[in-house]
């Protein structure tokens, strides 16, 4: 059961998608070097298809501040899942 | 035993380093350029280690309020570095270290970014 209301929506995101986002998400937010263009790229692809999975979402919907935390935390807990299958 | 850092050993990283710049660049002669812009490069190097450090600890921590919290800590540590070298560019205009200045307020803005994004 959602959490949230912003959690409820984030239903409306495929896996697949969440995916590609904490790839995006992994690139800007952990990025070691803050000057690479990949890492501002990384950012701004992010936060334009976070937008857009916000405007298409039906009325009444989170607003986009809420909808993007509970993505970041989607994609956060995405990548915990991985690093745990990837540690031996 | 918590072996984890915390924000007081990232404010204390960030210190030493404020501190070790005021001494060096106390230190010399004001008819000098170079030593003057090789001190800015080593703050704006030893800034890039803490902003590291930060990324490091963000990455473990699931809470996102406390992930907004390093970002904002970082805010404060660049405010501090930002005000060193704004002062190193107006005492030693010939030292060419804006370009260093610029890229701290480069790396807050980030910081913000990213504080504001997890809050």
């Amino acid at each position: 059961m959602p959490s949230s209301p912003e959690d409820a929506r984030l239903s409306a995101v495929p896996p697949q998608v969440i995916a590609k986002l904490a790839v995006l998400y992994d690139r800007f937010a952990h990025a070691l070097d803050p000057f690479s263009p990949e890492r501002d790229e990384a950012e701004l692809t992010f936060e334009q298809e976070v937008a857009r999975w916000h405007d298409e979402l039906p009325a009444p919907k989170p607003d986009l501040h809420a909808f993007r935390r509970a993505v970041i935390s989607r994609c956060r807990q995405h990548l915990r899942a991985g690093d745990k299958t990837s540690s031996p | 035993m918590n072996a984890s850092l915390q924000e007081a050993d990232l404010q204390l990283l960030a210190s030493e380093s404020l501190t070790g710049f005021e001494q060096r660049v106390a230190a010399i002669p004001s008819d000098l350029s170079a030593p003057f812009h090789a001190e800015a490069r080593r703050l704006e190097a030893e800034l890039l280690t803490v902003y590291r450090v930060v990324v490091l600890c963000t990455k473990r921590e699931e809470d996102l309020d406390k992930v907004a919290h390093w970002w904002g800590t970082m805010v404060q540590v660049c405010d501090g570095f930002a005000q060193r070298l704004s002062k190193l560019v107006a005492d030693q205009p010939a030292a060419g270290a804006e370009a260093y200045y610029d890229r701290v307020l480069e790396l807050r803005s980030k910081c913000l970014r990213l504080q504001k994004m997890h809050a």
